[in-house]
Parts: C-alpha cells; sequence; structure tokens
C-alpha cells in the first residue's frame, strides 16, 4: 500500500515536470499555429483590438484551361497603437478545407496585383506602420493557387502575438479570365 | 558475495559502460535529418512535399538573362543540372536539394547562379500545383556518377525528412552553354 | 601509524628543507618558462607571394599585389590576387567565418577598411566556394586619403575547427587565430 502511494506521487511528478518542462515549447509552438479560428461571415471582423475588413478579392484565370489561378485580396486595418503592439506582425494566408495553406507570394511576383486592382495600385504587405483609430490602411496580397481550390476558400488573419486565435474569412472570389499570350 | 563475485561484477559492468560509452553515436551523426528514399521512377515523397527527378545534365557555360543584360557563367569543373518536378502538398514551401557527391562531399546550389530564372533557390511551390524546376551544382566531374540528390525543405529543421534521389548511372551529357529561359 | 619515527632533529630538519627547495624550484621554472614566453611571442609565420596560407575553411595562395586607380576621381585601391581552394567537405557560403576573418591590411599609420573578396570568374563579389574547386579571387582594399606608396602587411587568419566542442559535443568553427602574414610592397597595376 505504501509502494502505490509513492508510486502514485512520482506519476503526479512526473507529470509536473513534464509540463514545467515543456511550457515555455508549447507556447512557441501556440505562436505559429492557428488553434482557435473564429469565423466572421461579414466584412469586417475584429481581433485583440485591430479591426480587419475584407474589401476586394479578384482572381483571375488563363482561357487556356491551365490550372493554375492567381488570387488577389485586399485588407484594411484600423485600431489602436496598443492593439497593433500585442500582434506584432500580420499573416494572412488562405486555407481550403483540407488544412491546406497558401501564402502570399512576395517580390516580383506582386506585380500582377496592380492589374488585378481596382485602382491598380499596390499597396504593400500587410503590416502595421499608419495603423490608426481613425483610418483603415490597406494593404493588398497576391497568391498563387490551383484554379480546383477557388471554392471553398477561407482567408485567415492573425498576427504572432494573437495566435492560436486568428480571424477566417469565407472567400467567394469574383473570378477573371485572361487570354493566353 | 565473495570478493572474486564482487571483482566480476565490477569488471563485466566496467567493460559493459566502456563499450556502450564508447560506442554512443556523437551529435555529429545522430543530430542527422531522416532519409526518405525514393522510388524506381525518380518520385520521391516527402512530408511536405512531392519531387519528380526528371533527368540530369551537363553544361560548361550557363548564360540567361538578368534584367535584360546577358549574363553567362563559367567554371572550371562541370555544372549539373537537374530537372525537377515538384507539388506542393499543405503548405506553401521553398526546397534546398543538396548533391551528396561521390566522394561523400556535400554541395549546395550555386549560389552564382541564384539570379538564374526557374532555379530552386528563388522557387516557392503552392500546395496542389506541380512546377518544373531547375537544380544546379558546380561539382568536379567523378562527384557525379555515384551521388545522390537530396531535397528538403529550407529553414531546414535538422530532424525533418530529406528525399534521397539516386544519382545517375553513366555520365550525362555534356552541353556546351546551357541556357536557362523563364 | 607512522613507520618511521620523525622525532630526531636532524631527520625533520632534512625533510623540510627538502620540500622547500621543491616548492622553491617549482616557483623558479613556472616563472622562468613565462618569462621565455613573454621574450619570444609566438608570431605567425611569414607568407610570400606564391606560398599557401590556411583561412580555416580553406587555402589560399596570394600571387600578386598592385595598387590600381579606383573607380572615382583619385581613389586608389590595393588588389591582392590569389587562388582560393575550400578544403572542408561542404559547400561554403561564409569562407572566411562569421563575422569577420577577413584579412587584415596594415600599412604605416593608416586603417583600412575591411576587403571586399571577388570572384575573378564573374567580376563579381564571391557567395559561395564548392569544395575541390580551386577559384581565383581578388581582395579589394580601398586606399584612404594620404597613404603613400609603402610596404603592407596582411594578416590572415583561420577559425579553429574542432569536431566534438565542449558544449553540445558538435562540430563547430570556433575563435580565430593568426596563420600567417604577407609582407610585400604592391606593384603598379594597369
Amino acid at each position: 500500500m505504501k509502494n502505490l502511494r509513492w508510486l502514485g506521487v512520482t506519476t503526479v511528478l512526473l507529470a509536473v515536470t513534464l509540463v514545467l518542462a515543456g511550457w515555455s515549447d508549447f507556447r512557441d509552438l501556440s505562436h505559429q499555429r492557428e488553434w482557435k479560428v473564429t469565423t466572421v461571415n461579414a466584412s469586417e471582423g475584429e481581433l485583440n483590438g485591430i479591426r480587419v475588413g475584407v474589401r476586394e478579392v479578384r482572381a483571375s484565370v488563363l482561357d487556356n484551361g491551365s490550372d493554375r489561378a492567381l488570387l488577389f485580396v485586399r485588407i484594411d486595418l484600423m485600431g489602436s497603437e496598443a492593439g497593433a503592439r500585442s500582434w506584432v506582425d500580420c499573416r494572412p494566408s488562405l486555407q481550403d478545407v483540407n488544412g491546406r495553406m497558401w501564402l502570399p507570394l512576395q517580390g516580383f511576383m506582386r506585380g500582377a496585383i496592380e492589374i488585378l486592382a481596382s485602382d491598380g495600385k499596390d499597396h504593400g504587405f500587410c503590416g502595421f506602420e499608419g495603423v490608426n483609430q481613425n483610418n483603415p490602411t490597406t494593404y493588398d496580397q497576391i497568391y498563387r493557387l490551383p484554379r480546383s481550390a477557388l471554392d471553398g476558400l477561407s482567408l485567415h488573419v492573425s498576427g504572432y502575438g494573437t495566435r492560436p486565435s486568428a480571424l477566417s474569412f469565407p472567400l467567394k472570389p469574383e473570378v477573371r479570365e485572361f487570354k493566353a499570350e | 558475495m565473495n570478493t572474486f563475485g564482487n571483482l566480476m561484477a565490477m569488471l563485466i559492468g566496467g567493460a559493459a559502460l566502456g563499450t556502450m560509452m564508447s560506442t554512443v553515436p556523437d551529435y555529429n551523426s545522430s543530430f542527422q535529418p531522416f532519409a526518405v528514399f525514393a522510388g524506381e521512377d525518380g518520385t520521391g515523397k516527402g512530408r511536405q512535399f512531392t519531387a519528380e527527378l526528371a533527368g540530369f545534365r551537363r553544361a560548361d557555360v550557363i548564360s540567361f538573362t538578368q534584367f535584360g543584360q546577358e549574363v553567362s557563367r563559367d567554371t572550371s569543373a562541370t555544372f549539373l543540372v537537374v530537372d525537377l518536378s515538384i507539388t506542393g502538398q499543405l503548405e506553401s514551401q521553398k526546397l534546398t536539394p543538396i548533391w551528396l557527391g561521390a566522394t561523400g562531399r556535400q554541395y549546395h546550389q550555386s549560389a552564382r547562379l541564384e539570379d538564374a530564372p526557374r532555379v530552386l533557390s528563388s522557387a516557392t511551390f503552392q500546395p496542389g500545383l506541380t512546377d518544373r524546376t531547375v537544380a544546379i551544382f558546380e561539382v568536379p566531374e567523378d562527384e557525379i556518377v555515384g551521388g545522390q540528390l537530396g531535397i528538403l525543405p529550407s529553414g531546414w529543421m535538422v530532424l525533418d525528412n530529406v528525399v534521397h534521389y539516386a544519382g545517375p548511372a553513366t555520365m550525362p551529357d555534356k552541353q556546351a552553354i546551357l541556357r536557362l529561359e523563364p | 601509524m607512522a613507520r618511521y619515527s620523525l622525532r630526531s632533529t636532524a631527520r625533520q630538519l632534512r625533510v623540510r628543507v627538502l620540500a622547500t627547495i621543491g616548492i622553491l624550484a617549482a616557483i623558479a621554472v613556472t616563472w622562468w618558462m613565462k618569462v621565455e614566453d613573454a621574450r619570444n611571442p609566438d608570431a605567425p609565420p611569414q607568407v610570400a607571394l606564391g606560398e599557401p596560407v590556411s583561412v580555416g575553411r580553406a587555402v589560399f595562395t596570394p600571387q600578386k599585389l598592385t595598387i590600381e586607380p579606383g573607380s572615382d576621381q583619385g581613389e586608389r585601391k590595393l588588389v591582392l590576387v590569389g587562388q582560393l581552394e575550400n578544403v572542408t567537405s561542404s559547400s561554403q557560403r561564409d569562407v572566411f567565418g562569421f563575422p569577420g576573418g577577413l584579412p587584415e591590411l596594415a600599412s604605416g599609420d593608416t586603417k583600412f577598411p575591411d576587403p571586399k573578396v571577388n570572384l575573378v570568374r564573374d567580376n563579381y563579389i564571391l557567395r559561395q566556394l564548392e569544395p575541390r574547386i580551386r577559384e581565383t579571387v581578388t581582395f579589394v582594399w580601398e586606399v584612404p586619403q594620404g597613404w603613400s606608396e609603402q610596404d603592407v602587411s596582411i594578416e590572415f587568419s583561420a577559425q579553429q575547427f574542432k569536431l566534438n566542442d565542449n558544449l553540445y559535443a558538435k562540430a563547430s568553427w570556433l575563435v580565430h587565430y593568426p596563420t600567417g602574414t604577407l609582407r610585400a610592397r604592391p606593384e603598379k597595376g594597369v
């Protein structure tokens, strides 16, 4: 009976040790994964003091039956400085029902934004300089994904400081067909 | 126990400990990525990508256009050009290839060709899309036959997967000048 | 339990004198070794043009040192041409170690900046060096104003490599130590 009690104590202490030792690694992991996703069915949602609005969603496909598509997404951010600091950075991504994730393109591939945007301008990648309480600040992203994935997409927006919480906006992109050269 | 028994226990224990200490793998050999081998047809499936090796080529000079200027890179050894067809699986991914030469040396992609079009170092692979790219290594000729190609995700976690592809059985055909088109 | 009785005064005295002589000898020898070390510092070996010098991950053989006009009016640069060969088993991006490790040029009282390392084949910065492929590289130093033509000395250093370091027993490149000094007078280049 005495041995069983000691075994019980050992098991409890083992569990406590594992939790204490793994706690910082668990925290790091939670800053990378989006576990608590809030689905927003409107065009605007709020997370940690920043209001995120999805303004334009436009896809471009080629008329030669190619399996690729480019998707342009314009969002705007509005909020307090404290909220911006709590987000740390901004990571928009496209996700489908199967859990596949597409990250925005960087570099010269962003040139397609100027073709797909309604005002023909690239407002830059999501960030927090210039985000204030009064006026929304616009940001643009472009994604490259299979044409077959255009249905059932949702835009996930989160920051390092907000994860594991994230906002999810279901997308219905307006598809524009371009002539293949 | 008697003295002899104690002595034997100590000697056997010491021998066992010594054997274990001298055969334990050190950090360098145990912290290596897990090897996954591609199939006979040249298709390998890693955790985050599926890649098919289409073929090997060799060249003495590689030329391409950069910002409107003609650029050509020559070498005192040879350029090994590997044609790959890669499909992303779950996440947008960048990949790093390594040539494991026949002598055991590891060659990374040639940094002189980082700005060339369609090169693996500048490509990001999206889930659901198959892209064709080229990985170019600058290696001495005797590292080609008997070598292997390894592909691993960039931002490389030490204990991730590396997919091994068999190298060419015979020396690939050589072109004097190979032009890379976007 | 003492086997010998040290009750005899003569024996006690002998033992103590021997101990004192031993301690004094140890102190004297150690002090003398320190003085000798200070008198003959370990100077890195002299390197002449054409002789190889280790720079850690690679071996460099200097061939020619010239002084050349720079791109702007009145600017000069010192150019050291040589062959560089990667002697490790994998491609190296930081051939001279990171950070620092580049050869240091000293001449007169002027302080020279860090050199730029160029691959002659591409006429561009050296970004990566492959094992077993020897390349001709140039080190280019911008000459600050007010330097008159005189002898220069270039110090090469290498990083120490340890297969099992003291922290994780993994292979690492550690501190820099000098491996050679090249003293030469730059020739007039085109």
